[in-house]
């Protein structure tokens, strides 16, 4: 027992001092709009990052799904919006599970790979038939761990609408030699959040297919001018590397704008401001910083571009985010199942 | 700011799980000291700790309660009283201190890098050793047999006499193992120069321009004898087994196997493995060589022929840190001391 009648000085004082505050302040105006913060420090980040990896080894590897609870805790923490933090609440015991059996998979396939290459196909078959399954089942465990003011998010997806989707149109894709790739990744991000809720608000996706063949195809021409601009102008050669390495960085940051500019929460509608070429600019500079410091900036890279992802983010309130009631969860009949589901397990690999 | 503390009370932020609103609440010890007490507007809400799960703090973020019905406490400080959580609390502010101590955060750092390097320099080609040893010899026949399919593509047919093979392979089944010699092949080397390959399959591979390098026959024993060294020994099935367990304890280790960088080192310290295989085949050799009482000096005699026809491609540091073959000299020097 820790005497208590007398003051200790509060030693965290100087951490952040007025954050999170004992009582809510929050009291939006409907049509306000709330630009996402991310307090997450690339120094205190370090520490964190640098100990998870001494207990990763001290413990032989079984310590990886503390860490990685407390990476995630420490991201989703740090991302603040109207004065309240997002948390992960997952349970670390679950994570291992699944963990030991994505490494039991991983070994033999390693194994039989390296024994005989023969069967070297038969592994990335395997994965691709199991993948809707585990993207499915990776998503609900996330949802089902993150919280906004103790509001939980739930994941409502089924499997066989991700075979339909990942599957289905993976193999159509293909088949058209990638012509239809914009409107799978479209039909993929429509999978993740009109199946997603926080409390009882749903989330939806209001952009159009025209929108993700925009964010690939316009990169790929620009590429493809300054490219030919190269060959044929030798003085201007060098434009080809540029060329190479920045456009899929400037794919990936185009698709995140225009998914998180068309996603609707209940009444609330987000905006997001991200310039692809300031995240392809992120990303390249932290390729380069993490390769000169043999990895160890990484924590600094990853904060860095998670920084720039979370702060271009802003929500247009048309609801009350007073009012995003637990009580929600009650009206899925699935749920408590879902939570005795043996197989509701992390596998992300 | 609230006063955190009051006496045997702990302000904290509590949500009954209904509303997605924070309430100023305070905590206090249940009378019986199994659980604890929220006092929140006026209402009471007893907790016993079998029903807590505690989320440790993360840098600034602090010691969150999930309780039953989606109920919720959140501490605002990071000092916790002992009986807020008897248990598990200690530990969690131990790994929370952790992290944010200099020390120990440099402290990791050393033992994170000591142990990568040391896992790879010896670790990794200790296990890989003794796990060679005990699979069969034919664990990594199919990958020989691709290998040996890349080298004929690389190649040409030889054009060594029949007789001429079967002379070399004759004299190799006399002074060392007639099994081997049957498995022995000659190839026109092309851009692959005067050479010589142990697959992992036990077949045993040399150039014609190697032959006709070879100041006599007793050097293209020598060769052979190196070779043979590298089946034995199963320096392939080590490399490959190696490969494996380096790039499993960095995906084990960083959490994914995304990291770009995650490849790199391993490529290079398996470069560094070979060195010690050719280490390991020449002193095969020398051995092998006595026993038959062929002079050893043949051996360094044709490393000296190689390293004169190769002669400008060793010479730079560089070179000499990331080849796969020690510099000419040193082995020399090696197997004359071993000879002796």
């Amino acid at each position: 027992m820790v005497s208590l009648d007398k003051q200790t000085p509060n030693t965290d004082a100087d951490l952040q001092p007025d954050w999170p505050p004992a009582v809510p302040l929050s009291s939006v105006q409907f049509g306000e709009s709330s630009r996402f913060e991310f307090m997450g420090t690339a120094s205190e980040y370090f520490g964190i990052w640098i100990v998870n990896i001494l207990l990763i080894i001290v413990t032989l590897g079984f310590y990886a799904p503390w860490a990685k609870v407390r990476r995630l805790r420490y991201f989703y923490g740090n991302s603040v919006l109207e004065q309240e933090s997002f948390d992960f609440t997952g349970i670390p015991t679950k994570i291992l599970l699944g963990r030991i059996i994505a490494g039991v998979v991983y070994i033999s396939a390693l194994v039989v790979t390296s024994i005989n290459p023969d069967y070297a196909w038969a592994f990335p078959v395997l994965i691709l038939l199991v993948l809707p399954w585990l993207l499915r089942a990776t998503y609900r465990f996330n949802a089902r761990n993150s919280k906004y003011r103790n509001s939980r998010f739930y994941f409502s997806g089924t499997t066989p609408t991700a075979y339909k989707t990942y599957l289905w149109w993976t193999i159509l894709s293909v088949l058209s030699l990638g012509l239809l790739f914009p409107y799978a990744f479209y039909k993929h991000k429509q999978y993740q959040f009109e199946h997603l809720h926080v409390g009882q608000l749903p989330f939806a996706l209001t952009a159009t297919a025209s929108g993700y063949y925009a964010a690939i195809v316009i990169p790929i021409v620009l590429m493809i001018i300054l490219a030919a601009i190269g060959f044929a102008v030798p003085v201007l050669a060098l434009l080809i590397i540029p060329v190479a390495i920045l456009l899929v960085p400037l794919i990936q940051g185009s698709l995140y704008r225009v998914t998180w500019a068309n996603v609707a929460i209940g009444n609330s509608t987000f905006t997001c401001d991200l310039n692809e070429w300031r995240y392809a600019w992120i990303v390249v500079s932290n390729w380069l910083v993490r390769a000169l410091s043999f990895g160890l900036l990484s924590p600094w890279a990853a904060i860095r571009l998670h920084k720039y992802k979370i702060e271009s983010l802003s929500i247009v309130w048309q609801d009350d985010p007073n009012y995003i009631l637990n009580l929600a969860q009650k009206d899925h009949p699935a749920f408590a199942e879902e939570m005795s589901d043996i197989l509701d397990i992390d596998v992300s690999l | 700011m609230v006063d955190e503390r009051v006496d045997g009370c702990l302000a904290i932020r509590f949500y009954d799980g209904k509303r997605s609103q924070a309430q100023s609440a305070e905590l206090s010890a249940l009378p019986d000291q199994q659980g604890v007490r929220v006092s929140a507007e006026g209402q009471c809400y007893d907790y016993v700790y079998d029903q807590m799960t505690l989320i440790g703090a993360v840098g600034a973020i602090r010691l969150v309660i999930e309780l039953p019905d989606e109920a919720r406490i959140e501490c605002l400080s990071h000092e916790i009283p002992a009986w807020v959580y008897p248990k598990q609390a200690k530990r969690l502010q131990q790994i929370w201190r952790l992290e944010r101590s200099p020390l120990l955060i440099v402290v990791s750092l050393l033992v994170a890098v000591a142990f990568v390097w040391s896992a790879a320099q010896y670790g990794m080609p200790y296990v890989a050793q003794k796990i060679a040893m005990q699979l069969p010899e034919h664990s990594l026949s199919m990958l020989g047999d691709q290998a040996q399919q890349q080298l004929e593509q690389m190649t040409e047919p030889s054009q060594l006499s029949m007789a001429r093979q079967q002379q070399l392979r004759d004299l190799y089944a006399q002074y060392f193992d007639a099994e081997q010699a049957k498995r022995i092949q000659f190839m026109k080397g092309g851009r692959l120069d005067a050479n010589a390959f142990a697959l992992p399959n036990g077949q045993m591979v040399l150039t014609d321009e190697l032959v006709a390098l070879a100041a006599n026959d007793q050097q293209i024993l020598a060769v052979m004898a190196h070779e043979r060294g590298h089946i034995v020994l199963k320096h392939n099935l080590q490399q490959a087994i190696s490969g494996v367990g380096i790039s499993l304890i960095l995906v084990w280790m960083t959490g994914d196997g995304s990291d770009l960088l995650a490849g790199l080192p391993a490529a290079l310290l398996s470069l560094s493995y070979s060195r010690d295989f050719e280490r390991e085949a020449d002193q095969y050799a020398v051995t092998q060589l006595q026993a038959a009482q062929i002079p050893v000096q043949h051996l360094a005699d044709f490393l000296t022929l190689l390293a004169e026809q190769h002669d400008g491609e060793e010479s730079t540091e560089v070179a000499a840190l990331f080849s796969s073959h020690p510099k000419t000299a040193e082995r020399v020097a090696a197997i004359q001391a071993m000879a002796e």
